[in-house]
């Protein structure tokens, strides 16, 4: 789901730079309006943005395989405001240790899966406006689901928008919704995941979720 | 080579960044041709071993696979090849081919760029060059931080084993098993973002921001330094109007 260096053309990436910076910036003045202090916004997004790339390392059974979790819709819903730029140091470390992503493209990634959980956050708040187990779970599952639909569907219509080859728009269309498609069971699993995480921290530590 | 590892941060990212967007711009396949050629020059005389370019590769290659089936079967254009009611399109190969060279070359140029740049002193180098400081201490404790949680990680599974306490084939007992996983690590992250909150108050984080911004400002970069971002850019702008001619003509 992370685009490589050199597939978008180079005004493409700069405008994945400019949206990026543009969505930092309003993130970093929302997240400090709730907290005056920057120290208190630079240690949580740091350390959990280095928790959440260390949890996906771990695998989400996905018969026949395993998966690695995407999470934004976790981190959305954990951080609120922060997970953007969170986000965004996340893709750069990914892109630097693994080569998952690019550093032309970190931009456009960073608004497919910051964006994606951004926009699974506000669902989430949407739906957990009851206390209760069972209304995190539900509203848990479906910011999961959304921060992977969400990414897939934003990555899927730039890489095919923006291929200079000649193709109709029905075969475009058909492609994203197939590449949507082909991410369902992964969708699915996410939100499973979510979920459950959320219902542990309801459980143990409900202070983290916001 | 200590060339590349010498060359000032501050204008080597700048300018090896500007390179891989221009790279990115070409579309000409004639100019595509040349890439491989500035990387590879660059990736020689970074002095880094082929095996990290190729294990570097490993990812993007299965993107690019299935962006390469894509082009073949769905561009419009001439038939390659027939098989069955498959139609193989050679406007889409050569789409595909043409993808493949770039997308690898500007990934090397990145890995040149990234592993000869020397970390320390890398977080002022960077405010320096007007990201935003909030957003470079963030990067910088988080790489610290990937390191002390990914080893609390591995804690965790060696005391799972230890205890027995295995996956198993089923689903639910998958998810009973990584779920607490998960949600543990991160309760342990943000308990340790809490300490880290109350000794950076303690520090005074936020106060000497604007003071160490200058006093990187003062730093020169070498001659060489500046000859070899000079090259870099010189380079770039060329890819850039030597795409746009061919584009306009």
């Amino acid at each position: 789901m992370h685009i490589p260096d050199g597939m978008l053309p180079g005004e493409i990436c700069a405008a994945g730079y400019a949206g990026t910076a543009a969505l930092t910036w309003l993130c970093i003045k929302k997240a400090r309006s709730s907290t005056e202090d920057p120290a208190r916004i630079v240690s949580r997004a740091s350390v959990m943005a280095a928790a959440f790339f260390v949890v996906s390392w771990v695998h989400i059974p996905l018969p026949p395989v395993s998966v690695h979790p995407v999470l934004a819709g976790l981190m959305g819903i954990l951080l609120g405001w922060i997970s953007f730029p969170a986000i965004l140091v996340g893709l750069f470390f990914q892109a630097a240790m693994f080569g998952h992503g690019g550093f032309t493209t970190l931009g456009v990634n960073a608004l497919s899966m910051g964006g994606a959980a951004l926009l699974a956050w506000a669902v989430y708040r949407l739906l957990n406006r009851k206390s209760g187990e069972r209304a995190i779970l539900i509203s848990g599952f479906v910011a999961g689901f959304a921060g992977v639909s969400l990414a897939v569907i934003f990555t899927g219509s730039v890489l095919i928008l923006t291929i200079p080859a000649h193709i109709d728009a029905g075969t475009e269309i058909s492609a994203i919704l197939a590449m949507a498609a082909a991410h369902l069971p992964l969708a699915l699993a996410e939100g499973v995941f979510t979920a459950l995480v959320a219902r542990f921290l309801l459980r143990v530590k409900p202070d983290m979720l916001l | 080579m200590r060339v590349f590892e010498n060359w000032d941060t501050s204008l080597k990212i700048p300018s090896m960044f500007l390179l891989m967007m221009s790279m990115a711009l070409i579309r000409d396949q004639y100019l595509i041709s040349l890439l491989p050629c500035v990387a590879a020059i660059l990736f020689i005389a970074s002095g880094l071993p082929l095996s990290l370019l190729l294990s570097r590769f490993r990812a993007p290659i299965v993107f690019l696979l299935f962006v390469s089936v894509f082009l073949v079967l769905f561009s419009e254009g001439d038939a390659l090849v027939r098989i069955g009611p498959v139609v193989l399109k050679s406007q889409g190969a050569i789409l595909a081919l043409n993808t493949c060279v770039r997308v690898l070359s500007v990934i090397t140029v990145g890995i040149v760029m990234i592993y000869t740049t020397p970390l320390s002193g890398l977080s002022g180098k960077l405010k320096r060059m007007l990201i935003p400081h909030i957003l470079v201490d963030i990067g910088i404790m988080t790489g610290r931080y990937i390191m002390v949680i990914g080893e609390d990680y591995n804690k965790m599974k060696t005391a799972r084993k230890l205890r027995g306490y295995m996956p198993g084939k089923s689903m639910a007992r998958r998810f009973g098993v990584i779920v607490p996983t998960a949600a543990t690590l991160l309760i342990k992250g943000f308990q340790q973002s809490e300490r880290v909150f109350n000794a950076m108050r303690m520090r005074g984080y936020g106060s000497s921001a604007a003071g160490e911004a200058r006093s990187y400002a003062l730093e020169r970069p070498s001659i060489s330094s500046f000859l070899m971002f000079l090259a870099t850019v010189t380079v770039s702008v060329l890819l850039i109007v030597l795409e746009v001619t061919v584009e306009t003509a």
